[in-house]
């Protein structure tokens, strides 16, 4: 076991923390208060995937013994079930931290449900990629009625598929000039759709959500566009450009995270642009070796202006 | 000076989590999140320095050239816990090992096993102290004896499940604990299918005495090793199938009992403002994303029957081919 308090109530005496914070913080350290919100949370949320998991192997192992009738009819209610519970819990005065892993397995039986019925009975013929579209609207939707980042995040994706994007990280070096084009669009959308909440919504809640789908989406199309070579000098300054203005929302929301990743998306296309034109050994070793030197150095020297502008 | 002494460790711990010491620590570090970039990164610039001394033939200098420029990097510039001299000394310490004449042998398992556990203890690294741990049970299991190897888990579990019961001055000493509590079991996943069904007892036992203990000393580790455990004995029943009812409905169920277990949990304990509460309490800042990216990562997907040739979609529970 550890124990800080010494340490923390030097700092009160010395006026860093207050005393309502230190004695807050002394509690914690002393074991006086000690929450298992973290692994209530993670309980839940391995919970509804391992339900979520059942209900889609169940889906595809029953086919024949119990009829698509019956095995999307009974997925489907139990997607309502857990919707109509959140919505339930929502209107009442306590709200337990379950209750949004209960939606989240509302969402994904139902995402599940709507995949098994159009793969069942091709409802959208050759379509069927819309009903991502489908998936995309009814989780947007609902996550703006119940307020969630999770709920969210799942219509961002399925929006995402429907474009076209796949989340594999080896798509990187298989994907066409298409696929990055998709994946530019579809973070220009999720940047308008931020615009829409932020004019229209007063929470700002969702925003860090949009932020990172956005970014990661424009980064990753411009590092395709890097790895083509007909393309290859249009993405190394597409990607030049939105890292910088990633970086900058990075260093304005104060998120480091903008700030790492933009970062080691712009060395990644650096070194593979690169190292695409080197053909001897030595030399791309060499390049390696001192990118690697001065990509070091520069997230030393960024990491420093972040920190400084700490408040 | 070999690094941060007892009170440096424990300023840069509270500095760690945000709080601003005084006197300020002269020693460099990053979080978490910023040390394993650092370290990816470091690790990418050892290979490339390998891969340059051997168009050269001079290999041999990436581990003396690494654990010098770490060296200085912790005498010169203060670095500890940034990540970067801790690549270089694992890194330039595996480098000498690939140096070593001979055909590849098992033996090798436990040279790295000692690299892990010198740089570990250079660096006052838990994870490297725990690496070291996971090469020993790699060495007993490629022996073909995965019973030792589970066995060394338990025993290293158990060491520092007691370990962690008593206060420590340095925080790197707990993290080696909560390291070796957590580390050894989590590879055992791998062993599952060898372990005898007896097995399955032995690691439910150590979930509920890891609970227990975890609950008595209030120390978050131990109930993430009671977890682990817990798992670990299900996997080893469910290889010998002797679990009850057939894959979809264990998921179900065991989902549903998580879920129910976490929702009466919840409601017993959500007036209590002291003792083990559920409130908020230290800040997890990447707990939700971690979650954000598991659920799409880890989503159920139904496959669709193809129709086309074409492409390949995925997202949102759902994935198809067409």
């Amino acid at each position: 076991m550890l124990d800080l308090s010494p340490e923390i109530d030097e700092l009160r005496t010395a006026g860093v923390l207050s005393d309502r914070d230190a004695a807050v913080l002394i509690a914690r350290e002393r074991r006086a208060i000690f929450s298992i919100r973290p692994e209530l949370r993670a309980m839940s949320w391995g919970g509804a995937l391992l339900v979520a998991a059942g209900a889609a192997a169940l889906l595809a192992r029953n086919l024949e013994r119990i009829g698509p009738i019956v095995l999307a009819g009974g997925v489907g209610v139990a997607a309502l079930l857990a919707y109509g519970y959140a919505a339930w819990r929502r209107r009442a005065a306590r709200i337990s931290l379950v209750d949004e892993y209960i939606l989240l397995l509302g969402a994904l039986l139902l995402s599940a449900d709507l995949a098994y019925l159009e793969g069942q009975f091709h409802l959208l013929d050759h379509g069927w990629p819309r009903h991502l579209l489908l998936m995309a609207v009814v989780h947007g939707a609902t996550a703006y009625w119940f307020e969630s980042r999770m709920l969210l995040s799942l219509s961002l994706a399925a929006m995402a598929a429907w474009m076209g994007i796949e989340q594999r990280v080896e798509r990187i070096f298989d994907s066409t000039i298409e696929t990055a084009l998709r994946a530019l669009a579809c973070s220009a959308v999720i940047v308008m759709w931020r615009a829409a909440d932020a004019r229209w919504r007063t929470a700002r809640t969702f925003a860090p959500v949009f932020e990172h789908f956005a970014a990661n989406l424009a980064l990753f199309g411009a590092l395709i566009l890097t790895v083509e070579k007909d393309t290859r000098g249009t993405g190394l300054v597409l990607i030049a450009a939105l890292a910088a203005v990633v970086i900058r929302h990075g260093f304005r929301v104060r998120a480091e995270s903008f700030v790492i990743y933009a970062y080691a998306y712009a060395v990644l296309a650096i070194d593979i642009a690169v190292v695409d034109i080197l053909d001897d050994g030595l030399l791309i070793t060499s390049f390696l070796l001192l990118s690697t030197i001065a990509a070091i150095a520069g997230l030393f020297a960024l990491h420093a202006a972040y920190r400084r502008r700490e408040p | 000076m070999m690094g941060p002494d007892v009170r440096d460790e424990r300023l840069m711990e509270l500095r760690n989590r945000g709080l601003q010491v005084r006197p300020r620590v002269p020693w460099r570090s990053n979080g978490v999140v910023l040390s394993i970039v650092f370290f990816a990164l470091t690790s990418i610039g050892i290979l490339a320095l390998y891969g340059f001394l051997y168009q050269i033939k001079l290999t041999w200098l990436t581990g003396i050239l690494s654990i010098a420029l770490a060296e200085f990097l912790i005498h010169g510039r203060r670095f500890f816990g940034t990540g970067v001299e801790s690549a270089l000394w694992l890194g330039g310490l595996f480098a000498l090992i690939f140096e070593l004449p001979g055909p590849p042998r098992e033996e090798g398992l436990l040279l790295f096993a000692a690299a892990a556990a010198l740089a570990g203890w250079r660096m006052r690294n838990g994870f490297f102290g725990a690496l070291a741990a996971l090469f020993v049970m790699r060495y007993t299991a490629a022996r073909g004896d995965e019973t030792v190897a589970a066995s060394v888990a338990v025993v290293l579990s158990l060491a520092a499940l007691a370990a962690l019961g008593r206060e420590w001055g340095r925080p790197s000493t707990e993290r080696l604990w909560i390291a070796l509590l957590i580390i050894p079991p989590v590879s055992l996943l791998i062993d599952v299918p060898r372990l005898l069904p007896w097995w399955a007892a032995l690691m439910g036992g150590m979930a509920i005495g890891s609970l227990a203990a975890g609950l008595r000393i209030r120390t978050h580790a131990p109930l993430i090793a009671s977890a682990v455990y817990l798992a670990l004995s299900t996997a080893i029943l469910a290889a010998h199938d002797l679990l009850p009812l057939t894959v979809e409905w264990r998921l179900i169920t065991g989902g549903a009992l998580l879920l129910a277990a976490s929702a009466a949990l919840a409601r017993l304990l959500r007036d209590r403002t002291g003792g083990i509460v559920t409130m908020p309490a230290t800040s997890a800042p990447f707990e939700e994303a971690a979650q954000i990216v598991g659920t799409l990562a880890l989503q159920p997907r139904v496959a669709q029957a193809p129709q086309e040739p074409g492409g390949r979609f995925g997202g949102a529970g759902a994935t198809g081919e067409f």
